[in-house]
């Protein structure tokens, strides 16, 4: 039987647990499908906070994921994290956890950020060695994250999604599909973002990030292009329109999977937050009904440009100000 | 092994913030000589990189770098921001604060709180910050501590005794344990009082006494952080219990009744009975149980 979304459940659109929003969540209890923490932000902790986490997990799905493996580094693999992890995860009844193809650490100086590493075969080696210990301790499924990035350390060896699927299929392990990333990548470095994505082997993703950023730049940066100005991976805005395009090309090839809207800055209300994962959900029901008209033959196109699902339905969502409370889907 | 290599150029690169050359053929130039392990090809490839794009992350670290300091340290930075100008005749620039920071005490490990460690280290370290507030070091103590409670794991259960209801010999025969996530601190100034009114002002209020406070700081049971002063030799003596460590409720009483009566000797009270005695220890036992420090056995 060939591999759908790395063999793992689909849990649809979820949103990123931000500590700000604990409170709310447990009094007010909102529709959200599942949560992602990151893990750092609770492992080797206690207090008010944690307990809050562990109500939390009694009521929603959470998956870990972590930004501090520094899978890329060539310092030691830090056991003593991986080994404390994986009581964690086991606590919080995470079924699978992810971390970036990157490296956070080397010299053991902590960089504090998501670093690219070079696509070179050492490099790609380097990373399957670490992958596979990581999944021995964790004992569970694993997904690597596509990182944003600004810089190509090297890429004389091979190219970005040829790194990848080296990495996802030497270590066997799952592929957490940053979309945005993909995009803002795709800006700065001038390549087709689809391509990029059609490239990888689709049967390994299990997971999608979706987030929105605030364009700082100014318009001569934008217009001119002579000097580097990257448009930064803020999290810090409603997912845009590219972005949601992509992820419904993405979902018509490989169907339903968990799509998980990031919003780390500039934290939203919780129902604004809400709306964004419906929209998820509703780009992954519309694939679910487009498969069942596909059957007979009739295949409905359906376009994103302004979040519009087609077949006469399209999601209201005006920004920062909607509240999902008044999410409606328009019948035309 | 070359890719280590690679990686802690890249990371020197970042870190540094050096100015590069703009032309590609002058920094491959220059890495040659910065780095001298890495391979033509090597050298090549990072001299692709632009130093707008190396810039890119470096002012993300420092970024992030920022904002967690100024969550976890608000009235050390609010010290910073209101007197730096005023003695250094300069807006203060926390971004130039944290790379300078950075360069005398590099981040090891992924732990937020080597962080807040070594900006703790950072301030002590500042003999110049010292003269601009002089109680600066007490409070960016005040605030780590706080977040080192505030963050500790949970202690292991165990079933606590109520001690309304026992008799004084009951009582006096039980244990207790200072809980592992309890810490005691001197500082020179009293900035336990500071602190609690600096959370909820948004202004500064007066300085603090200069004055030697011995503290406590623990989480008690509906995990709120409490801060509290001891006198010197309640202190003294609770400082040096081992953590977690049964110690029996009769010793404590000997060294907080003589430790009253020596107080009340000095503040001229006359003729403490013992009943008076009991009932501050009993109060003492009270406030230190309710705050968390302790924990009968």
């Amino acid at each position: 039987m060939p591999m759908i979304n790395f063999n793992l459940p689909a849990l649809g659109g979820g949103a990123g647990l931000r500590s700000e929003h604990f409170e709310e969540i447990l009094s007010t209890r909102p529709p959200f499908n599942w949560f992602e923490i990151i893990n750092e932000n609770y492992l080797d902790f206690g207090g008010a906070k944690r307990e809050e986490l562990q109500e939390i997990s009694r009521r929603y799905q959470l998956i870990g994921h972590g930004v501090c493996l520094s899978i890329g580094s060539t310092d030691p693999l830090d056991i003593s994290y991986l080994k404390r992890l994986k009581p964690f995860l086991d606590e919080i009844k995470s079924p699978w956890t992810s971390d970036h193809l990157c490296f956070t650490m080397v010299d053991h100086t902590n960089l504090n950020d998501l670093i690219p590493i070079p696509f070179t075969k050492e490099s790609a080696n380097n990373c399957i060695e670490r992958l596979k210990t990581t999944q021995d301790i964790l004992e569970r499924p694993f997904l690597i994250e596509n990182v944003t990035r600004y810089m190509t350390v090297s890429d004389r060896e091979m190219s970005e999604s040829e790194f990848i699927t080296t990495v996802l299929l030497g270590a066997n392990c799952g592929l957490l599909l940053d979309v945005t990333n993909v995009y803002l990548n795709s800006q700065c470095h001038r390549f087709d973002p689809w391509k990029f994505i059609t490239s990888l082997p689709m049967e390994r993703i299990g997971q999608v990030h979706l987030a929105g950023w605030s364009d700082s730049r100014t318009e001569i940066e934008k217009f001119t292009g002579d000097e580097f100005s990257p448009i930064i991976d803020t999290h810090d805005a409603p997912v845009p329109p590219p972005v949601w395009s992509l992820f419904q090309k993405l979902i018509e090839v490989i169907g339903p999977t968990s799509a998980l809207v990031e919003w780390d800055s500039e934290l939203p209300s919780l129902n604004r937050l809400l709306l964004e994962t419906q929209i998820a959900n509703k780009v992954m029901e519309k694939h679910e009904s487009s498969d069942r008209t596909m059957s007979r033959g009739n295949l409905e196109t359906v376009n994103l440009g302004s979040v519009n699902l087609g077949s006469g339905e399209q999601l209201v969502s005006n920004g920062g100000g909607q509240d999902a409370a008044s999410v409606s889907t328009i019948s035309s | 092994m070359p890719l280590a290599s690679v990686l802690s150029a890249v990371k020197e690169l970042i870190l540094a913030g050096r100015e590069l050359p703009v032309l590609e053929a002058e920094r491959r130039i220059k890495y040659r000589y910065y780095f001298p392990n890495l391979s033509p090809e090597e050298l090549e490839d990072l001299a692709k990189i632009l130093p707008a794009q190396l810039r890119a992350y470096t002012s993300s670290i420092v970024s992030g770098e920022k904002g967690t300091l100024y969550n976890l340290f608000p009235i050390t930075f609010k010290l910073l921001q209101k007197y730096w100008e005023i003695s250094f005749g300069e807006i203060f620039d926390p971004t130039a604060f944290i790379q300078d920071m950075n360069s005398k005490f590099p981040w090891k490990g992924y732990a937020t709180e080597v962080l807040a460690a070594n900006f703790v280290s950072y301030i002590s370290s500042r003999h110049d910050l010292g003269e601009l507030v002089p109680y600066l070091q007490d409070v960016g103590r005040i605030e780590y501590l706080s977040m080192k409670v505030r963050r500790h794991l949970p202690e292991p259960v165990t079933k606590e005794i109520e001690l309304s209801g026992l008799t004084v010999e009951e009582l006096l025969s039980r244990n207790f344990i200072i809980k592992s996530s309890t810490v005691f601190q001197e500082f020179y100034f009293d900035v336990v009082g500071l602190y609690w009114e600096e959370m909820k002002e948004e202004d500064l209020t007066l300085p603090p006494l200069e004055e030697v406070t011995l503290a406590y700081c623990a989480r008690n049971t509906k995990n709120r952080l409490r801060w509290g002063k001891l006198s010197s030799e309640i202190f003294d003596y609770l400082q040096k219990i081992e953590r977690n460590n049964p110690v029996k409720i009769e010793e404590f009483a000997e060294v907080a009744v003589s430790a009253v009566s020596t107080d009340a000797l000095s503040e001229g009270t006359q003729g403490l009975s013992e009943e008076d005695l009991f009932q501050a220890f009993y109060r003492l036992l009270h406030r230190l149980m309710e705050d968390g420090v302790l924990h009968f056995i």
